[in-house]
């Protein structure tokens, strides 16, 4: 049997932070009594005529400059025509030809250290529907227009993605990247950002990409995951019995963790696209596209590759980009103590996994980025053991408290004072004579076994350097 | 009872400032009028007695203010812009007691200019027809012959300024339902540029062709009309912020000063006899004041019609998928499911000229003919932009007819719509075009019916276009009122 690949692509839907919506006034995102934030322009009402968001406009730009595509200078609304309840006018207001933008990618940082570039088709903004709420009481459905007119950007990937470890991956990364510009607030279980997944099977080799099919509307990354292994081991399956993969829109159930199919190409809608007659084209200036390019905070790539310089290992940088808001807690943190390794190594290893296991943003956390530096700083003057800092953690992450002192109330404070040490040091090679003899005959490598041994009579206080500073000296005037 | 309802706005707003009648008795004279003809004339789906009455007691106790350019003056708008106190239903059963909760922005803007207005105007439904027998609540009659129709689809507007029933209107054309009904009912009527009024609060019918403008008895009213509500506005992002130009009182152009063009294609030889008979009459008395006429081809203007036809309806069809029964207007309750809702509540709520276009427009659009129709269409609207342009800079305007057949009668073409959309051809190539349209009486037939003929002008050159639209009335007979 011929060895199959998974050709992947994405259509992201990001929601655009903005304050009102698309094409009318009406508040974006808030949480409100359905039909609260609706007008005669979100809701559809006869005569009424749809006015553009500039701020939605310079979003949209701003997210294309940063995934590195062509901002058009010219763009186009198109009405895309179906009926459903939750479309107030009977059709969404999207683009199609052209787009706000063209081409661009990510590189995508792969578990083996490596990278892979992941290119874009295009970005393109449209206005989100309303939502239909079934009321089982009453039997009956009903329609919230709060969310009708909500700016989106559409973010479609080629097919560049082989796997779902690389799709979630892309996912984190993009979010990562698009939060960081607050172009999108990016709070998946809001709906704020979500995908589509489009895949195929291919030989291994080959060129030409098999029919696909289009899972929909996914909005956790897991899911997503989920959905792309399954729907592998589907089509795998139908290719190896001979059956063809039929074109079709899929629904992902999470809780059966399976696809299953919405819609095939024949009840496919046709979207009658045609360019928006109410809205003139969208127009950025090349000046506007330099503002931007101003404004923007240094690339992702170019940090990374400074990060890594200074250093930290691709693994850590990675954790640190993909989680939103965890790189500028990085950054002030390195205001207050200058050792990318020492702090990034705190991030990765206590930080970063006790704000995900407690739901919190990294600027939501009481230890602030000024009191991890300090933590850091002990570690690094030996003020401070590695395992008394890891121990401590989760009561300085609790309480916010200044590091110093809480180490202090808790008795982790390194011994360094000389006297204590130079006791400690006698006592232990007076109890150990057949290593101090070692010692003096030259195996010099047994000193770290002696200045175990001054820690564990130190019950952990004593900074292993000066204890094997102690120890030379009591060894070194033995052998006088 | 007054005859005050017979005054123009110019002579109405004299009188009001010399203090001769007040706004209210000018108001009431204007309803009075209304309710006794409309009984045969059936120009109007809402009478706004109360409203009317009660702003212009208010204006009267405020006194007459001159920077209100229309202060007093009570007019008509057609049932295609919403406002408030009245239902909006644009002629069709989906909307029949349909109240909008925000108001046009030309509507806004007659109120602040002091205009009062007395009732909505009947039309074809959601303004498709050219006689107004699509109206779901029947036809307006044409007031020279009540057996006729006033043309459409702002027939009602027409008829109503010709009977007297407000002293000035507000229509809509897209493909010539300002100029074609006024040419038939023997008014003044003014297709400004697209993108000169605001279409907001206006029920769309072909967005990139739909354009609201006055109707009155004279060429100075329509350019006061005009005037006050013009312009920028920031809820219409189609609407031009190039200058307005002098509306009210425009740069006169002498006869002597005129070189108009006459398109071969838009002068056939088979017009109406008494139609023709008029405006060989009216071309002669234009050539003996020294207007230079001047003949010139439009070739593309053959493919005019189909090209309107599949924009105009591509657009429509979309427009139109709001009225699903879902939040407004007509729903058919009992349906089994959601495409039961949708086909029923469409069925019952829509008309026949209606569904035929939503039905041509959803083809043109569908996968696998959008190449072959819309987007061709789209391409040949550019081609006959070009074309009347070049022509527009060998005269300053064109002169057409704006009917081949005077008023017909009621009934004459139900089951031909072809044969009415063919007709269209003397009107709407302007709206593919963009630029301003404005027809006038010619005079009148040897069946006693009136004739129009419309001058059409280049983007945004409205002041011009009224300045030689007031020279040529000056030069053609008056029409007159027809006694009812």
């Amino acid at each position: 049997m011929i060895n199959m690949e998974p050709v992947i692509g994405l259509e992201i839907h990001a929601q655009l932070n903005t304050r009102t919506k698309l094409f009318c006034s009406c508040p974006v995102g808030q949480k409100a009594e359905p039909n609260a934030h609706i007008c005669e322009i979100c809701a559809g009402q006869p005569g009424a005529l749809p006015r553009l968001n500039e701020k939605a406009v310079e979003l949209a730009a701003r997210a294309v400059v940063a995934l590195g595509g062509t901002v058009n200078a010219f763009s186009l609304f198109s009405r895309k025509n179906y009926f459903y309840p939750d479309l107030p006018n009977g059709f969404q207001t999207s683009q199609l030809d052209p787009p706000v933008g063209s081409g661009g990618g990510l590189n995508l940082a792969l578990a083996d250290g490596s990278e892979k570039f992941i290119r874009l088709n295009r970005v393109h903004m449209e206005d989100d529907a309303g939502k239909c709420v079934h009321d089982e009481k009453r039997d009956r459905t009903l329609v919230d227009l709060n969310r009708a007119g909500t700016p989106l950007i559409e973010i479609v990937t080629e097919p560049d993605l082989s796997s779902s470890r690389e799709a979630m991956d892309f996912l984190k990364q993009l979010r990562g990247l698009l939060t960081q510009l607050e172009v999108t607030r990016g709070r998946l279980e809001e709906g704020e950002f979500r995908c589509d997944v489009n895949i195929s099977l291919k030989p291994v080799g080959s060129e030409t990409l098999g029919v696909r099919t289009e899972i929909k509307n996914l909005n956790s990354f897991r899911y997503v995951g989920q959905a792309i292994d399954f729907e592998i081991r589907r089509q795998t399956a139908l290719y190896a019995a001979g059956y063809a993969i039929e074109q079709q829109t899929l629904h992902f159930d999470h809780l059966k963790a399976e696809t299953r199919p919405l819609r095939s190409k024949e009840e496919a809608h046709d979207y009658r696209y045609f360019p928006q007659p109410d809205l003139p084209p969208v127009t950025v200036s090349p000046e506007t596209v330099a503002a931007i390019k101003e404004t923007l905070p240094p690339s992702l790539e170019s940090v990374k590759e400074k990060l890594i310089a200074s250093g930290l290992t691709l693994e850590i940088v990675n954790n640190l980009t993909a989680t939103p808001g965890a790189l500028d807690y990085f950054l002030a943190a390195l205001k207050a103590h200058n050792d990318p390794k020492r702090l990034g190594t705190l991030m990765a290893e206590l930080f970063l996994p006790t704000i995900r296991s407690k739901g919190l943003a990294p600027s939501e956390a009481k230890l602030t980025p000024p009191k991890l530096g300090q933590l850091a700083q002990l570690l690094a003057e030996g003020k401070l053991g590695k395992r008394a800092a890891y121990e401590m953690f989760g009561e300085l992450f609790a309480s916010g408290e200044d590091p110093l002192t809480l180490a202090g109330a808790k008795g982790l404070t390194l011994v360094s004072d000389a006297g204590p040490l130079l006791e400690w040091a006698k006592e232990i090679v007076a109890a150990n004579p057949e290593e101090t003899k070692l010692y003096l005959g030259g195996r010099k490598k047994i000193l770290s076994f002696l200045v175990g041994q001054v820690m564990r009579r130190s019950q952990g206080a004593a900074d292993p350097k000066k204890a094997a500073q102690a120890l030379e000296t009591v060894l070194g005037a033995l052998s006088q | 009872m007054s005859e005050l309802w017979r005054l123009n706005l110019a002579e109405a707003l004299i009188g009001l400032k010399k203090g001769d009648f007040t706004a209210q008795e000018l108001t009431q004279a204007s309803l009075d009028r209304l309710k006794a003809v409309e009984p045969k004339v059936k120009a109007c789906l809402a009478v706004l007695e109360e409203m009317a009455l009660a702003q212009a007691q208010a204006l009267d106790k405020a006194g007459f203010d001159a920077t209100a350019p229309l202060w007093g003056l009570p007019v008509t708008v057609k049932d295609v812009f919403c406002l408030k106190g009245a239902p909006t239903t644009a002629g069709s059963k989906e909307l029949k007691g349909f109240h909008s909760v925000f108001e046009a922005t030309v509507v806004q803007r007659l109120r602040k200019a002091g205009a009062i207005i007395i009732a909505k105007t009947n039309c074809d439904e959601f303004a498709m027809g050219s006689s107004t027998e699509f109206s779901a609540f029947g036809p307006t009659k044409n007031p020279w012959d009540l057996t006729r129709i006033p043309g459409g689809s702002s027939g009602g507007a027409a008829a109503a300024v010709v009977a007297g029933e407000g002293l000035g209107a507000l229509g809509t054309d897209t493909g010539g339902s300002i100029r074609q009904p006024a040419g038939l009912c023997g008014c003044v009527g003014l297709k400004p540029t697209y993108g000169r009024i605001s279409r907001y609060g206006v029920v769309a019918y072909g967005s990139s062709l739909d354009q609201p403008g006055p109707l009155a008895m004279t060429v100075k009213d329509c350019g006061r009309l005009l005037a006050a509500v013009a312009g920028p506005d920031e809820y219409d992002s189609t609407v031009s912020k190039i200058p307005l130009g002098d509306f009210v009182n425009p740069k006169p152009l002498k006869p002597t000063e005129l070189t108009l063009g006459l398109p071969t294609e838009l002068w056939p030889n088979d017009l109406q006899p008494e139609v023709a008979k008029v405006l060989t009459e009216a071309k002669s008395l234009l050539e003996k004041a020294g207007v230079k006429l001047v003949k010139l081809d439009l070739p593309s203007l053959k493919y005019a019609v189909a090209t309107y036809y599949i924009l105009a309806t591509a657009e429509a069809s979309t427009n139109l998928a709001r009225y699903d029964g879902v939040r407004y207007g007509l729903r058919q309750e009992g349906a089994v499911d959601l495409d039961e809702l949708y086909a029923k509540t469409r069925e019952l709520g829509l008309g026949p000229e209606v569904r035929r276009r939503i039905l041509l427009g959803t083809f043109v659009l569908s996968s696998g003919y959008y190449e072959a129709y819309y987007k061709k269409a789209a391409q040949i609207r550019r081609l006959i932009f070009a074309d009347i342009q070049k022509a527009l800079t060998a005269c300053d305007f064109l002169l057409s007819p704006v009917s081949s057949l005077s008023a017909w009668p009621l009934g004459s073409f139900l089951d031909d719509p072809l044969t009415v959309y063919q007709m269209d051809l003397m009107t709407l190539p302007l709206n593919l075009y963009g630029g301003p349209g404005l027809t006038l009486g010619a005079g009148l037939g040897a069946d006693n019916l009136p004739v129009g003929a419309q001058l059409w002008g280049r983007p945004f050159d409205e002041e011009r276009l009224l300045a030689a639209g007031a020279t040529l009335e000056s030069l053609w007979p008056p029409l007159g009122r027809p006694t009812l």
